[in-house]
């Protein structure tokens, strides 16, 4: 297990990779925490000729609170456990802390990084789930200047994002929770800290006992993160009842269509799909301040 | 210092953790020789193929690469790998790499050393093998009718096959009350030690002497099968096994090995392969993998009448000389009967060869094999009889004024006490509470569920025909210090004997563990032992040194008395001195003795006529009730000592998600005299916790094509410390009448029982659904997709 032979590059200015990535085009590589392409180059999966490093890059490591746009601004280099511990993270957008638990084990977290999840796109990670359910946008740079990519457009298909050859992603920004939002994320693993079997994002506004406003979202049942949109559409306007849950499940059920190796691997996914979203909605109603 | 006068049953802190948590332990990888090669393997990507030729040009032409090799090689520079092990077995021509065709995915073909890893995996990708795929055999069945032959030359895929009958089955299960059958299947799983397996071989022209330091439970072994694969004089070869990182079985054999030393002999430079983890998961011996169809005919009391039996094996390539596991099968069907009275009894074995990777040993051996179906099959027969598990096991276990026990089957048990701990089960898990706590929990939707096993674990195998035959001698030794060495062909492989072997020979002596060294892996050091395996450190090891440490201990009274002008029946040892008893006065500290004895005056100023100055003694202990003679019955006695225990399993299903967490485990134990109570503990937390991942978590998986599909880590899941609760051990002691001390190896008892219990438990929570399981592992799309059939 080692890899083939790669030059290394180190960039300290995100001027500078992008110089390097350019120039390198798809045989270059970002390595950012290494948690994912460390072990595929040792298992020689890839094989890029150049690895640039851009863990020196001191801009790309802060999480930033904008009070205007009530958004977080996280640079690309921020790791896991920055965001899982971060009283920014938990004051204004704690979806994100709560997800952040679930990834990996606290080694795997204290090097591997935001910008290297979203930009590997395992569609079962939990970063793109949340960008995705969030509204995120992503900040790249590349040869031909700065872009901004919506999260609906960042995720194509599994491992693979809008970001193109030569471009770095330098920042996600993600919206705060607004007022009387709450929030919900259950995941089911087969063991703590693995890749999701199934994972589900929520968040719900009320307003005199009705839901105004919801995201709601599954990971680890399609090629991308999946935004549920329409059910999103049955639920808002009704009573968080019992009865709403139910069919909650059953319309969550109807819309997704789990990519599978097996009928069987199919139908469980969809199984689980819906009850996590369902126990996710259960969490951000249970999470509503009392009398909202 | 700890009060030396008997160390035998306290718990010693290990020796060896200073050196291993401090990192300055010594494996095999940590070694290097000057002008040191690396090794690299290419490993077949079929799993049956023919080899219509291998151009290894390209790799030679690498800048960096010193040799490669492929099966002509293999068999210019050696032999037909050699049998480590045939009980009634077809045994195949193999080398270490493949000659004329492939038999699985990870099968090496040929083999590159270079002046690093990384060229030489560079030179391997520039090996150009051309191959002529042949129809796979993968399942049981395609194996029964097959559609092509793994060895032509046999004319069937049929590596075992035996039957064995004692009394009348037939009419013990027809003038039964209830008689349950079920297909017991189980999957194929293994040992993953935290070191795989790693080989340095130096192989010297000049003198035709090979050194080989590898990772392996069985150092003397491994030199015999290495003299017999090489045509090599036995004499000339010299096998080291220094720290080794665990090896639960897996490492009996030579198979891998035997590359690297080919690469030696063929570059004339020392030469070190490290498997890495894909290599050890692919080509790694793998176990279990069986389906077991049993009969078990009950009165309606419970009590049995009769157990018939049909196992049939998936042993992969081979299970003879690429690794030692077919035999698990004939120790399966000899412990079907388990720790029950079984008036009849009658088993079938067939192993069949299929296109995946080699059958070896894993904790367990067949036993695991033995437990799982009747354990099972307990479990329904209770619901069936409507009598409780407990109960229904309690009225068909042998009784404690019944041992030593013949066991129908053959093996002679040699103590324990089943009534007693299953009343303590009873009690610590409060089982009657827990019933009722289990109703009510249901009507708020949770489904918790207890399972229980009983175990039986042989422990000490002595098999006739092949290496693992049960005999140990030990070596022990005084220094003209003071100090004892104790030189044992046991191999440390994690599992403590540095410090338990210390105990046993301090204790005779009035020292303490730090006053006594453990010698161990390395040939030319130790008496030709047998190493590590089949949990024979208590009965074997143990027993070997204990009568090497009386036999010297009498020997250093004799001579004490002679210089003290005392009766040697006078003199006791205690804190580093030999005293005439009640008079301290009269004593020599050990330092004295010894420094007396070779240095002042001398041997012939101390020693007493009769004696000599050689202050040690060698004992080699055999199993006193072994018995490879068949009876007039056709039966055999392999083990020497049993370790029993119940075992019981909580869990929790969540039947939405198909979760199954583990929410109690208790352990009722009982491996007679205990020698340090915090290793047996350890051995027995460490060896259910492989269980549960067996239950849960591991599988080595091919798909229908017989691709391997569990290549690393993330496919193949290990339980890590989230997943495992506290593992309750309670033990019992009932002391073996078949050792010296009373002890008995008890390595594996963990993870023979553990499986069943698990899945027991798992059916008894999901019970009210209608929902029954029988697939190992038990993972959560199993749970949902059996719920959803009835309808959840």
């Amino acid at each position: 297990m080692k890899p083939v032979p790669i030059r290394y590059l180190r960039a300290t200015t995100v001027d500078e990779a992008v110089t390097a990535l350019a120039r390198y085009g798809l045989d270059a590589k970002v390595l950012a925490g290494g948690q994912s392409l460390m072990p595929m180059l040792n298992m020689r999966l890839a094989r890029p000729q150049v690895v640039v490093d851009i863990n020196e890059i001191r801009d790309l490591m802060e999480i930033r609170y904008d009070p205007n746009a009530r958004q977080l601004v996280v640079g690309a280099l921020v790791r896991h456990q920055q965001l899982l511990e971060s009283s920014l993270v938990h004051a204004h957008q704690p979806l994100l802390s709560a997800a952040a638990r679930y990834i990996g084990h606290w080694a795997i977290r204290n090097r591997g990084t935001i910008g290297g999840s979203v930009v590997h796109h395992d569609p079962s990670a939990e970063w793109p789930l949340v960008t995705a359910c969030l509204g995120a946008e992503f900040h790249v740079q590349g040869p031909q200047g700065r872009r901004v990519i919506p999260a609906a457009d960042f995720f194509v298909t599994y491992l693979t994002t809008a970001v193109q050859a030569g471009e770095l992603l330098t920042a996600v920004v993600i919206p705060c929770l607004g007022p009387g939002e709450s929030w919900g994320f259950q995941e089911y693993a087969r063991r703590h800290g693995d890749f999701a079997l199934a994972a589900a994002a929520v968040t719900v506004t009320l307003s005199d006992g009705v839901v105004t406003a919801a995201r709601i979202a599954v990971g680890g049942v399609a090629d991308r993160p999946v935004v549920l949109s329409e059910v999103t559409q049955h639920v808002v306007g009704q009573a968080p009842t019992a009865q709403l849950e139910v069919q909650l499940g059953q319309w969550v059920y109807d819309a997704v269509n789990p990519l599978a190796e097996s009928p069987d691997e199919q139908a469980y996914k969809r199984d689980i799909a819906a009850v996590l979203v369902r126990r996710a909605f259960r969490q951000a109603i249970n999470r509503q301040p009392a009398g909202q | 210092m700890v009060d030396a006068s008997n160390l035998v049953g306290q718990s010693v802190r290990r020796k060896e953790d200073v050196r291993l948590l401090t990192g300055h332990g010594q494996f095999v990888d940590d070694i290097s020789l000057p002008g040191m090669l690396y090794a690299a393997v290419l490993r077949s990507p079929y799993p049956h193929a023919r080899i219509r030729s291998v151009d290894v040009s390209g790799a030679l032409r690498l800048d960096g690469v010193e040799a490669v090799i492929t099966g002509d090689d293999a068999q210019q520079l050696g032999k037909p790998m050699a049998v480590t092990l045939d009980l009634f077995t077809k045994v195949p021509t193999i080398y270490p790499l493949a000659v004329n065709k492939v038999r699985y995915v990870g099968e090496p073909v040929a083999a590159v050393a270079a002046t690093s890893r990384e060229v030489a995996e560079d030179a391997v990708e520039l090996i150009v093998v051309d191959y002529e795929p042949l129809p796979p055999i993968v399942s049981i069945e395609d194996a029964e009718q097959p559609t092509s032959l793994l060895y032509e030359e046999w004319g069937h895929n049929r590596q075992l096959d035996w039957q064995f009958q004692v009394g009348d089955v037939g009419s013990a299960l027809a003038g039964a009350d209830v008689v349950i059958s079920e297909d017991f299947p189980h999957h194929r799983y293994t040992g993953v030690p935290l070191e795989s397996r790693v080989c340095l071989a130096d192989y010297r022209p000049g003198q035709g002497a090979l050194t080989v330091w590898m990772s392996t439970q069985a150092p003397h072994q491994c030199r015999t099968l290495f003299a017999q694969s090489l045509g090599l004089p036995e004499h000339q070869i010299t096998v080291i096994a220094p720290d080794v990182g665990g090896g639960f079985g897996t490492k009996l054999q030579i198979n891998a090995e035997l590359i690297p030393v080919l690469l030696s002999i063929k570059s004339g430079r020392p030469v070190k392969w490290t498997e890495d983890r894909y290599e050890n998961l692919v080509s790694g011996v793998h176990t279990r993998d069986y389906v077991c169809h049993l009969e078990v005919g009950f009165r309606r009391d419970g009590t049995m009448t009769g157990v018939k039996a049909s196992l049939v094996g998936n042993l992969g390539c081979d299970g003879t000389c690429d690794a030692a596991g077919t035999a698990a099968l004939l120790v399966a069907a000899a412990y079907l009967p388990g720790p029950y009275h079984v008036p009849a009894f009658g088993v079938d074995v067939v192993g069949y060869v299929t296109n995946k990777a080699p059958y070896g040993a894993y904790r367990g051996y067949g036993k695991d094999i033995a437990n799982y179906p009747m354990e099972r099959l307990m479990e329904m027969a209770a619901e069936k009889l409507h009598i409780d598990p407990l109960e229904l096991r309690r009225r068909n276990v042998i009784q404690p004024d019944e041992y030593p026990y013949q066991q129908i089957s053959g093996p002679l048990y040699d103590s324990g006490d089943y009534p007693a701990m299953i009343a303590k089960a009873r009690e610590v898990l409060d089982y009657e509470n827990f019933r009722r706590q289990q109703d009510e929990t249901r009507r708020e939707g949770k489904y918790l569920g207890i399972g229980f096993a009983a175990m039986l674990e042989p422990s000490g195998a002595a098999v006739p025909n092949g290496i693992f035959n049960g005999y140990e001698p030990a070596t022990v030794r005084m220094t003209p210090e003071g100090q004892f060495l104790v030189f044992t062909g046991n191999q440390d492989i994690g599992q403590g004997i540095e410090t338990t072997l210390a105990q046993v020979a301090a204790s005779q002596f009035g020292v303490s563990v730090d006053d006594v060294r453990v010698v161990f892996g390395d040939t030319n050091a130790v008496p030709y032992g047998l190493g590590s395996f089949s949990s024979r450190g208590a009965t074997y090891a143990v027993s070997a040194v204990h009568r090497a440490s009386v036999q010297l201990a009498n020997k250093l009274k004799r001579i004490a008395a002679n210089i003290l002008e005392a009766s040697a029946a006078d003199l006791v040892f205690t804190q580093g001195a030999v005293e005439v008893a009640g008079v301290p006065s009269r004593r020599l500290t050990l330092q004295e003795l010894g420094n007396k004895v070779y240095l002042w005056p001398g041997p012939y100023g101390t020693v007493p006529p009769g004696d000599d100055p050689d202050l040690q003694a060698t004992e080699t202990f055999m199993g006193p009730r072994v018995r490879w003679q068949p009876d007039e019955q056709g039966r055999i006695n392999l083990y020497t000592t049993h370790p029993t225990g119940i075992y019981a399993a909580i869990v929790e299903v969540d039947p939405e998600l198909g979760d199954v967490r583990l929410r109690r485990f208790v352990v009722i134990h009982d491996a007679g005299v205990i020698i340090n109570p915090l290793i047996a503990e350890a051995q027995v937390v460490g060896g259910v916790v492989q269980g549960m991942g067996g239950a849960l978590w591991e599988e080595l998986r091919y798909d229908e094509e017989g691709q391997f599909l569990s290549g690393d880590l993330t496919s193949y899941l290990l339980p890590t410390a989230p997943e495992i609760p506290d593992v309750e051990v309670y033990h019992f002691v009932s002391p073996s009448p078949f050792t010296p001390l009373g002890t008995k190896g008890m390595g594996e008892g963990g993870t023979i029982p553990t499986p069943a219990a698990i899945l027991n438990a798992v059916n008894d929570a999901l019970r009210p659904l209608n929902v029954f399981l029988n697939d190992l592992p038990i993972t959560p799309q199993k749970v949902r997709a059996a719920l959803r059939q009835a309808g959840h």
